[in-house]
């Protein structure tokens, strides 16, 4: 896959990156490419330690690529910033300060200033959508990992991104409450349509959140296929029991596994 | 006595970076019956280790088994401090907490932008740590000849000495503190658009508050612990000199009643300062401290 130049959202043109010198080198992306059209969610699976949050990393601006380049917005990704707002698999939430101001920190510093008027009002509109308006003035550590979560994302859309990265965001939550959040994040992305980018390495997770899915190889990672995800509009739990989904579902797991060889990429 | 103070001037910070707010803990409780019930038993206890300690006093001097009959009983010291308070003790207290206050003060103030410094480059850290560590080892006491030669034998000189111990316990627990500061704060301030001086300004120094005020607390327990040392500067009054002086003339309870007051203010002054942090860095999800 080439570059087109993009009008928006995600590129990534064959980005590699090794860690270590000579001999004891890694190679842990190797010529990695797709795009993430501006609107879409795009979900990354790959099998443990395959080198999905270097991915993200690199995406971020925390790490550069050796070669190829990541392009957002047609512009390349020189450095963190918040035109690509990560939300951390760790709660990565100031504990500081409380809901109302983790939320607002991105308003408040010099790249996306808002007025105040203004930054009160995105923020209680965010307090809303993820049902935290009655802990708006609670310090993170009386929250659980569910609603610190929820205060990540509310902080991540605050901002306004062009991308938004996801690393992993559910994997510390108990079962119950990741499908809560799997929900809200479902949620929110109906009414307030972002360009996402999420890694994870639970296939369902993946399916039931997004537009398509990049499935990668283990180390070095390459795209094995990009598969498109046939349910547009709201989703609900009872979609993963449904026979289409588990059979998209075991196809993926297969390939993840190493079972059938990779078969040619295909893109929507 | 000086190897009291050497040994306290050594001492190493007992905490480190807070610890990272894990699982959920639910909603915090706070305050209620419950809580005052607690903090009164802790007290209590408290009390229950200084009596225990007393009586043991008491009775080791009653039976004169150690010292020579050299050791007053607590009686008699309780009494020297009593009548010594309305007769010039309280205000050797008063200059002695004076001395440790400002001159511990000016020693943190001057520590923070250093641990900073060193906290936040690592290039800084490479170079000055051993410098710091070097210095920090010292005791304060063997500068006193130099400080004397160099800064004669007034305030000046005294307060130079309780500050020199103060900087250098401050700037290893600054910047310590601030090293530790977890990356994941750092690049989600990043991606969320701080720049180089927003992550410093909004993360790093709101991050390094309790750091300040656990550096405050042990410089203040260094400070008393220098006292003598830096009351050994030809000191007419502060509560070192009333040791130095009831030393020369062998006037063992009024020793007695100088240590213990100065033990005295050091918890008093601690107590303050623990009360204070508690209120700034609620944040913490930390228990007690």
């Amino acid at each position: 896959m080439t570059t087109t130049v993009n009008s928006g959202g995600l590129t990534l043109d064959r980005v590699s990156k090794r860690f270590g010198r000579g001999a004891a080198a890694v190679t842990v992306l190797d010529d990695v490419a797709f795009d993430v059209p501006e609107g879409e969610f795009v979900a990354v699976v790959g099998p443990s330690g395959s080198g999905k949050t270097t991915l993200l990393n690199t995406v971020a601006g925390f790490v550069d690529p050796d070669a190829g380049q990541i392009l957002v917005n047609g512009k390349p990704v020189t450095g963190p910033g918040p035109s690509r707002c990560v939300v951390f698999q760790e709660y990565a939430i100031f504990p500081w300060l409380t809901v109302r101001k983790n939320i607002e920190f991105g308003m408040r510093l010099r790249a996306r200033r808002r007025p105040a008027a203004q930054r009160r009002e995105i923020t209680d509109r965010y307090l809303e959508l993820m049902g935290l308006t009655a802990f708006a003035d609670a310090l993170p550590k009386t929250l659980s990992g569910g609603m610190r979560q929820r205060v990540a994302l509310a902080r991540a859309y605050a901002v306004d991104p062009e991308i938004l990265l996801m690393d992993e965001p559910f994997a510390a939550l108990d079962a119950q409450t990741r499908e809560t959040m799997q929900e809200a994040l479902l949620e929110i992305n109906q009414k307030e349509r972002r360009t996402v980018l999420f890694v994870t390495h639970q296939v369902e997770e993946a399916i039931f959140l997004a537009d398509r899915v990049v499935v990668m190889s283990a180390r070095p990672a390459r795209v094995q296929e990009i598969v498109p995800v046939p349910w547009r509009g709201p989703r609900n739990h009872e979609l993963k029991t449904n026979p289409e989904f588990i059979e998209l579902r075991r196809h993926i797991e297969t390939m993840l596994r190493g079972g059938t060889p990779t078969p040619r990429k295909e893109t929507t | 006595m000086p190897e009291v103070v050497i040994a306290s001037g050594r001492q190493r910070p007992d905490t480190g970076p807070p610890p990272p707010p894990r699982p959920p803990a639910g909603p915090a409780k706070r305050g209620g019956p419950r809580r005052g019930l607690a903090r009164l038993r802790g007290g209590l206890l408290g009390l229950a280790g200084f009596l225990g300690l007393v009586l043991v006093w008491q009775i080791t001097a009653a039976a004169e088994v150690v010292g020579n009959g050299l050791l007053p009983t607590p009686g008699t010291v309780f009494e020297v401090i009593w009548t010594g308070l309305g007769n010039g003790l309280a205000n050797d207290v008063l200059i002695s907490s004076r001395r440790v206050v400002v001159w511990v003060s000016v020693g943190i103030a001057a520590a923070v932008p250093v641990g900073f410094l060193l906290g936040w480059f690592p290039i800084a850290r490479a170079a000055l740590n051993p410098l710091v560590n070097f210095f920090r080892a010292l005791p304060p006491i063997a500068l006193v000849p130099l400080v004397i030669v160099y800064f004669g034998i007034g305030e000046l000189a005294r307060g130079i000495i309780l500050m020199y111990a103060a900087f250098f316990a401050t700037v290893v627990i600054v910047f310590e503190g601030i090293a530790g500061i977890e990356d994941k704060y750092v690049r989600a301030a990043q991606t969320l658009g701080a720049n180089r001086i927003e992550v410093l300004t909004r993360v790093v120094l709101p991050f390094s508050v309790p750091h300040i005020l656990t550096a405050a607390r042990v410089s203040l327990g260094i400070g008393w612990a220098s006292l003598v040392a830096a009351e050994l500067v030809a000191a007419q009054d502060g509560l070192g000199a009333v040791i130095q002086n009831a030393g020369n003339f062998l006037d063992i309870p009024r020793v007695y009643a100088g240590i213990i007051l100065i033990g005295l203010c050091a918890l008093v002054m601690d107590a303050v300062l623990r009360f204070i942090s508690v209120r700034l860095v609620r944040w913490q999800d930390r228990g007690t401290r």
